[in-house]
């Protein structure tokens, strides 16, 4: 064994007829496609993280909870609650009276005191300026501007569902615009407007009332809590009540895992043949350690062995560079853009992108073993060709 | 019993040409090596001495007949077997200088006893002393790329005696040597051979260093005529 692991070490880099330059091009080949996996299930993990952050901090609720039995004092009290308050989502039509401009949005009604809670007062979202009273409306400063509304401008809301009192034809009600917030999901501020929950109640009525739920304890175990107080409570939560988005964050990552693979097997490809080159040269040595006692698999392992020791060389520089890479590449992409800017005069997005790259050590592992595995894999298509050459040709050969 | 026994060994290639059928290049040759004694197989270019040395060795397999190694035929082991037989009772010579380019003349030789699975420092002591014996205490730590090609040759030499095997089977050994080299290795192959109480099978052109050895064949049609020493069995 010590033999064959000697072997494979001494092989992988060999002086011999530029072995060791095609060695490090395998082993630079499969450390970049690595790093491009790394960096690029980085970016995506960044970007879904922050989509997601920002999906449960506004857009969303951990739970979402309709109970005819329980109020949302009830909810706070169970553990594992961070917060619980009322909250009415209902469509409505905007028309700014001031210039005339209308359009179709969305109503969040809240609780007053959410608006100060944690998660909404966090980096998402803003609101300017401080607003005192909140018997009014709360307008993007997105929708600002595509209806061309001032401070005070005075809106005329048509709810589009009937109300409490005319229960034929879509209420209507004109309030005050009394804040401006902004978020950084564009699609979500062009298309919703806060108001207070009491007002929208006192529209409405409570039947389209719910609950909303922040966890900061384990969500299964709150979800248990609530049913076991109201079992006909109907619980959403919010990867259910963003179905359709959260399927598509992951689609898009399992898709871009896929492409990735891609990638990486047209590198295995690559490495394949080189394998067939590297033994292409090693060829007479094969031979010859046939000829002193080591099997055909004896010989197959060394050269299967050379392979790994590049393979996992051009790994661990790979994991190495990768994590570097990520760890800097906010300052790369700012250095990239400025390189841009120097040379086209313009600024690209490269500096802007508003999310941390991260990755974790288990999807490290993996992509690792994903690499090592496909790369051995291709690394024993390539032997195959020991098998197949008979070492008396070869040793003719080599003696002619 | 003998160290290497060929049964009625014929060998056929296909033709390199379609249509035309196989070419015979051996036909029911029989041949034993006898313990401790040196035979030379000469012939002319093409003749398939060589073909012969490496059935004999069991890097080729014959299409009829039975070679036997210390009585076991190499037909009936798979690969595993057979390359344990061949590490543990052969020791093969090549003409051209066919030695582990990437490693020194140390662990050239030390290679076959490594392969048997033998602990490293035993191996070493043991390589350290043939390699003094034939001359190269001072290569030692040399890869072949820094051997002239006599000091190749013996390295060989000590790579093939290195697990202390039955029979040497040594193709055209001197064939890739000038004269004086030439000559100092056929000496020094055969003296260590008797020596150590080896067998020789000796492929050559030389005819010189082909009557040295105790047995001498000559490689016509097919077939082995004995020209010196004992019979073909």
């Amino acid at each position: 064994m010590m033999f064959v692991l000697k072997s494979a070490f001494r092989y992988a880099f060999s002086r011999t007829r530029g072995q060791r330059s095609t060695s490090v091009m395998i082993l630079v080949g499969i450390a970049i496609g690595l790093i491009a996996l790394l960096v690029i299930s980085a970016v995506m993990n960044g970007l879904q993280t922050a989509q997601l952050d920002q999906l449960r901090n506004l857009e969303s609720f951990d739970l979402i909870v309709d109970s005819e039995v329980l109020s949302k004092e009830d909810v706070s009290e169970m553990s594992g609650v961070d917060l619980a308050f009322n909250f009415i989502e209902t469509n409505v039509l905007i028309v700014d009276r001031t210039s005339g401009n209308s359009t179709s949005s969305r109503v969040r009604a809240y609780d007053e005191d959410v608006y100060s809670s944690d998660r909404m007062s966090g980096s998402f979202f803003r609101l300017t300026p401080e607003v005192d009273d909140f018997n009014g409306i709360l307008v993007s400063y997105t929708m600002r501007g595509s209806l061309g509304m001032g401070a005070r401008d005075e809106i005329k809301v048509t709810f589009l569902k009937p109300g409490k009192t005319a229960t034929i034809v879509p209420y209507s009600k004109t309030l005050p615009v009394n804040g401006f917030f902004s978020t950084r999901m564009t699609e979500f501020s062009a298309s919703t407007v806060f108001m207070d929950y009491d007002e929208v109640v006192g529209i409405l009525g409570e039947d389209d009332s719910r609950i909303g739920v922040y966890v900061s304890g384990n969500q299964n175990k709150v979800v248990k809590a609530i049913l076991e107080k109201d079992p006909d409570a109907g619980i959403m939560t919010w990867q259910e009540y963003n179905r359709a988005l959260y399927s598509a964050l992951m689609l898009e990552k399992t898709m871009m895992y896929i492409f990735l693979a891609f990638i990486f097997l047209i590198i295995c490809v690559n490495l394949k043949n080189s394998t067939r080159r590297l033994l292409a040269n090693k060829q007479k040595e094969g031979a010859m350690l046939r000829a002193i006692g080591c099997s055909r698999r004896k010989v197959n392992t060394i050269f299967l062995g050379q392979g790994l020791v590049i393979c996992l060389l051009g790994e661990i520089l790979g994991v190495v560079v990768g994590k570097l890479v990520i760890a800097n590449l906010t300052r790369i992409l700012a250095f990239v853009d400025m390189l841009a800017f120097k040379v086209t005069g313009s600024r690209t997005v490269l500096g802007l992108i508003p999310f941390n790259a991260s990755i974790g050590n288990l999807e490290i592992a993996f992509v690792c073993l994903f690499v090592f595995c496909l790369s051995l894999l291709f690394t024993a298509i390539g032997c195959r060709r020991i098998y197949k050459s008979e070492i008396m040709e070869v040793i003719l050969h080599a003696s002619y | 019993m003998h160290p290497i026994e060929l049964i009625s060994i014929t060998k056929r290639f296909k033709a390199a040409e379609k249509g035309e059928g196989e070419i015979t290049i051996l036909q029911d040759v029989n041949l034993s090596i006898v313990q401790g004694q040196s035979t030379a197989i000469i012939g002319k270019s093409g003749s398939g001495k060589s073909t012969l040395l490496h059935i004999a060795g069991g890097l080729d397999s014959p299409s009829e007949g039975k070679v036997l190694c210390n009585g076991t035929d190499f037909s009936s082991l798979d690969d595993r077997r057979r390359s344990e037989l061949r590490n543990l009772h052969i020791g093969f010579i090549f003409q051209a200088n066919l030695l582990l380019e990437d490693f020194n003349a140390l662990e050239n030789v030390m290679a076959p006893a490594l392969i048997a699975g033998r602990k490293a420092s035993e191996c070493r002591e043991r390589a350290v002393s043939l390699l003094e014996r034939l001359g190269l205490g001072e290569r030692l730590n040399h890869l072949p790329g820094q051997l002239s090609g006599g000091e190749k040759q013996r390295v060989a030499i000590c790579r093939a005696l290195m697990n202390e095997p039955e029979v040497i089977l040594a193709d055209e050994p001197t064939g890739a040597l000038d004269e004086d080299n030439a000559a100092e290795v056929e000496n020094l192959l055969l003296d260590l051979v008797r020596e150590e109480g080896r067998s020789l099978l000796l492929v050559t052109h030389n005819q010189d260093f082909a009557f040295k050895c105790d047995n001498v064949y000559m490689l016509k049609n097919h077939n082995l005529s004995l020209e010196q020493g004992g019979e073909t069995e």
